[in-house]
């Protein structure tokens, strides 16, 4: 009996022990505050932005580290410009001061620019912030011994700073030491700094460089997380609370690694003193909750503890009319990337087993087919329904003239080779299939299953012509993918499976068509192609620089980029015809440089005398450089190794505890962000409003 | 019974450093992460890696990592994942989350486990026995994240009884984070309870029924006495490893328990280590969960002879 009472007595207490807890449970916070609630599904590991590697590394920064100068909402709010942040106004051009010193010539100009800054910029500790500290940053971030993940950003791109390449590459094999003294940034006074570059830079693309800060780190702080262990450098700053300090609005307050961020107002922050800010920045704490499963974050948005939730496609079909959801074109695009290179197809065909073949993929046509038998709508529909098909490069958010606003993809460069790469071109004009370009271009749906199927005949046929495969090989295509968990990943490999399995159906590859995915790739997921692991990804491309796509071909053309580094783009040549009406010859590399206002040797295609040509910033030759801009996007395409697939857009819902400043998404500002963003609610009114909801919010 | 636990702890070092060695070797063989990386300047990785000595020799490279790591208590740092973070002072700082929840997991699951395994055996081919039965056979069959969705979803979402993740900060012991590892306590030890209730049914049953239970009876004692006193006592001797196994497994984690109710614990470390290629994070954890693997096995062993006096361990 006695037994009985006792085991009775310790269910009863372990079954009711929880429901009794539960009346204790909640986290509610703060008085008065406004939190915004949001959501990481992946989890940064260092934002010490000498050696971040990831937007989810930077996503803290946002808050943390203002630029020298900011975007922000036009007049009418319905457009971007660039305002100053921590400079006070433009730079001023003072190249004459730097003559004979940096390679700077006499009648050079926009190479020397004095930035003032604010005088009341500070550390979140109160430290002044002075011209001197971008300076000293700047020696840390180009330490050789540091070997900084984001030195390149001072020696690449349209920013070059003069001697900083070579400062940081010193003492290399044959190599000097190297005086900083050499590098072009020098502090005039506490509030002039000065930065003296390699190549012009100037107008729109200079504030647009600037809004950066140079990599700015606290120097006190930074050295003291330098540590040596076995010859091994290694530095802490920017991977705790006590390692970090911030000199934007807001600040650090706490950070749990694969948990939590939270953030709280700087009120160190000049802005906060600044007349144009009165009435802005409302939210008091930002806080993000590590949430790695898309479906545990919904269930956390409809309960009210996320005021955001970007949704998938499993969960867009419930949300799509709802007054909550917000609709985000971006301006990447994205693509199947297949592997070209013949001898690494063959080393994976080897190790693949007797009768598998993949070198087919180096025949154009094999990949050709792939791009026509793809139907995009339906993929789309698939995995991104918030998307759209991508039939180029670049898509319509691209401004090729930031001054004016101007998509490129309005441009005739931009839709010459739109028309040119889908076959459309001679179908244009009086009497034809098209009465003008944007009809030809408006018909594309990148789809063409008889032509797909025709080219997969010509491929095979080529593939058995040149001993490339057997015919009783089956030909197997390894899809990497980074997770297995992902509802777009998940759902694009059975896509892509399925849809060419059924297109090769009536071609000589029916049956000999296999993929196999690789779903383990994670963070190699981008370097997977590359190191040969898969055959194709898909998903893949390249965001930022939307208003800059002259430097954004690099990532398509640089080795260091591409995703299929077989393409010798210094050995591949195209011709273009100048605004002089000559066609010149050069690599597909060296007209990428000039774009950006390297000078290279260009010749005639036919007879002539070769002769130096770039078309940079600061050629103002904009014409000539959309030209080029217009060949290059062609000449990528045309390689059919990176396969044009969706476009960038997004769907998210908006939690009701917030607003945002304006419906429509600039670039640069999106909705307002933190700045604008309003509240309906204290934290306390939120978390009666949700109780009095039941628990359960309705965004339907 | 020291000479026997000597030896064992003999074996012990030499099975480590086999297995070390072996996984050392292994994930090193394992193709590095490119040096030719998206947007990376691949000199920077080229000096990383001669720096850290991934150029050099392999047996070069095992001869420094027993002397940094094994024997010098350096770990390094994360390299591909965790970076720039002390691999040590990172998995200790996420230990105390996973030993939590696993913790308050076994106080619930073990007694609930016994007392249902007893339960079912005292009714053995009762309605409350089949039960018993089919209960455990569901919750031995369907994998874990199933019902730890279903626990979510229900418990913390419809029902609202408890957060949906576990709360943020260290205070582990607070009411508050008590109530939000609840789920998460649900999902881990449902498969423990099961399990354990089984075990000690089919133990109890087989033991209920001996003659020396009988004999208990006709001296007077109630069925209670019987079972508690001479029963349970025999048949904890294969039961009785088998907890200590599970407090053994409180520092292991679950990956998808954790990461489904936030809990930053060591849970995913280990399989992101082996995607990472993150040689200091996977050495470590290999190190670890190998000693502790093995420590539990000499633990186990000895603790035959405590629930049983007539097991003498090492003697013949």
């Amino acid at each position: 009996m006695a037994f009985k009472k006792i085991s009775a007595f310790i269910l009863t207490v372990i079954m009711i022990l929880p429901l009794l807890l539960t009346s204790c449970a909640g986290d509610e916070s703060g008085n008065g505050e406004y939190t915004y609630n949001t959501y990481l599904s992946v989890f940064p590991d260092v934002w010490n932005n000498h050696t971040y590697q990831t937007a989810t590394d930077a996503e803290i920064l946002d808050y943390t580290e203002p630029g020298f100068f900011s975007f922000d909402y036009n007049e009418t709010k319905d457009r971007y410009k660039l305002v100053p942040e921590m400079a006070t106004k433009e730079p001023d051009d003072i190249t004459s001061d730097y003559i004979g010193q940096f390679g700077i010539v006499e009648g050079d100009k926009s190479k020397a620019w004095k930035i003032t800054i604010r005088d009341d910029i500070m550390w979140e500790d109160g430290t002044p912030i002075k011209a001197g500290d971008f300076v000293e940053s700047v020696r840390l971030l180009l330490d050789p011994k540091a070997q900084n993940f984001r030195a390149d950003s001072l020696y690449s791109g349209s920013l070059v700073l003069a001697g900083a390449k070579n400062y940081f590459y010193q003492g290399g094999t044959g190599q000097r030491s190297v005086d900083f003294e050499t590098v072009g940034i020098k502090a005039l006074s506490d509030t002039e700094l000065v930065i003296i570059l390699e190549k012009e830079l100037s107008g729109f693309y200079l504030l647009y460089s600037l809004t950066g800060n140079l990599n700015l780190v606290n120097t006190e702080l930074y050295k003291k997380c330098i540590s040596t262990s076995g010859g091994v450098y290694n530095n802490t700053y920017g991977t705790s609370v006590d390692t970090y300090m911030s000199y934007g609005p807001y600040k650090l307050s706490e950070f749990q690694d694969s948990k939590s961020i939270v953030l709280i107002k700087n009120d160190k922050w000049y802005g906060y003193r600044d007349e144009a800010n009165r009435g802005l920045y409302q939210t008091t704490r930002i806080e993000y909750a590590y949430i790695a499963d898309p479906e545990t974050a919904m269930l956390s948005f409809l309960k009210g503890d996320l005021d955001v939730k970007r949704l998938d496609a499993n969960q867009i079909g419930n949300y799509s009319k709802s007054e909550y959801v917000y609709y985000t074109d971006g301006a990447s695009t994205f693509f199947i990337a297949v592997n070209p290179d013949l001898e690494a197809l063959k080393t994976s065909q080897k190790s693949s087993g007797d009768n598998i073949n993949k070198t087919i993929l180096t025949v154009k046509e094999f990949r050709m087919a792939l791009s026509f038998a793809l139907d995009r709508a339906s993929f789309i529909a698939a995995c991104t329904p918030t998307g759209s098909p991508a039939f180029a490069v670049y898509n319509d958010l691209i401004i090729s003239d930031p001054e004016n606003a101007t998509p490129y993809r309005q441009t005739d460069p931009a839709k010459k080779v739109l028309a040119e790469f889908w076959g459309v071109a001679d179908d244009i004009g009086e009497g034809k299939l098209y009465e003008n370009i944007d009809d030809a271009i408006a018909s594309v749906s990148g789809y063409n299953l008889a032509e797909g199927k025709r080219l997969f005949n010509a491929a095979y046929k080529k593939a058995l012509t040149l001993g490339l495969m057997d015919e009783d090989d089956i030909v197997e295509i390894k899809i990497g993918t980074p997770n297995a968990t992902s509802t777009f990943y998940k759902n694009g490999y059975e896509f892509l499976k399925n849809c060419y399995t059924e297109a090769v159906r009536g071609t000589s590859l029916e049956g000999k068509l296999k993929f196999t995915l690789d779903s383990t790739l994670g963070n190699g997921f981008g370097d997977a192609l590359r190191d040969n692991q898969v055959d194709m990804l898909f998903g893949v491309g390249w965001s930022g620089s939307a208003l800059d796509p002259y430097s954004l071909t690099e990532a398509y053309t640089k080795k260091t980029y591409q995703y299929d580094p077989s393409w010798d783009t210094s050995t591949e040549t195209i011709d273009i015809k100048l605004s002089d009406g000559i066609t010149y010859r050069a690599s597909v590399w060296d007209w990428t440089q000039a774009m950006s206002g390297t000078p290279i040797t260009i010749k005639p295609s036919g007879a002539g005398t070769p002769r130096e040509y770039s078309c940079g910033i600061a050629d103002e030759n904009p014409d000539e450089r959309l030209l080029l801009l217009g060949a290059l996007e062609g000449a990528i395409l045309s390689t059919c190794d990176l396969i044009p697939l969706t476009n960038e857009s997004s769907a998210d819902l908006k939690g009701m505890q917030i607003n945002y400043y304006t419906d429509e998404y600039v670039f640069g500002i999106g909705r307002g962000g933190i700045k604008y963003m309003t509240y309906n609610y204290t934290d306390d009114e939120w978390a009666a409003f949700v109780r009095s909801e039941g628990g359960q919010l309705n965004y339907k | 019974m020291i000479k026997y636990v000597i030896k064992r702890l003999a074996l012990m070092l030499l099975v480590f450093m086999v297995i070390t060695s072996v996984c050392f070797v292994l994930v090193k063989l394992l193709p590095n992460i490119p040096t030719q990386q998206f947007g990376k300047d691949a000199a920077i990785i080229e000096a990383r890696r001669e720096a850290l000595g991934y150029n050099k020799p392999l047996i070069e490279q095992y001869i420094i990592f027993i002397r940094r790591s094994l024997l010098g208590g350096d770990w390094g740092v994360g390299e591909t994942m965790e970076r720039t973070r002390d691999v040590l002072a990172t998995f200790a700082e996420r230990l105390p989350a996973t030993m939590v929840v696993n913790l308050y997991t076994m106080i619930f699951s073990v007694p609930l486990g016994l007392l249902l395994g007893i339960y079912a055996a005292l009714k053995k081919n009762k309605w409350q026995d089949h039960f018993i039965s089919t209960a455990v056979v569901v919750f031995v069959s369907v994998p874990s994240y199933v019902y730890a969705f279903l626990i979510q979803y229900f418990l913390s979402f419809k029902w609202n009884l408890f957060p949906l993740q576990v709360l943020k900060g260290t205070d582990y012991f607070s009411l508050d984070m008590f109530v939000s590892f609840i789920p998460a306590m649900i999902a881990l030890g449902l498969g423990t309870v099961a399990g354990l209730a089984r075990y000690t049914r089919a133990e109890l049953c087989e033991v209920l029924t001996s003659d020396y239970m009988l004999l208990a009876r006709t001296k007077g004692l109630s069925r209670g006495q019987a079972t508690v006193m001479h029963a349970m006592r025999n048949s904890m001797v294969p039961i009785f490893p088998m907890i200590m196994g599970e407090f053994i497994g409180i520092i292991g984690g679950s990956v998808i328990v954790e990461q489904f109710f936030g809990i930053a614990g060591v849970g995913p470390l280990y399989l992101q280590s082996i995607i990472a290629k993150d040689y200091n994070f996977f050495m470590l954890l290999t190190c670890f969960y190998t000693a502790i693997g093995l420590f539990s096995g000499i633990i186990v062993d000895l603790s035959y002879g405590f629930v049983d006096p007539r097991i003498r361990i090492g003697e013949k």
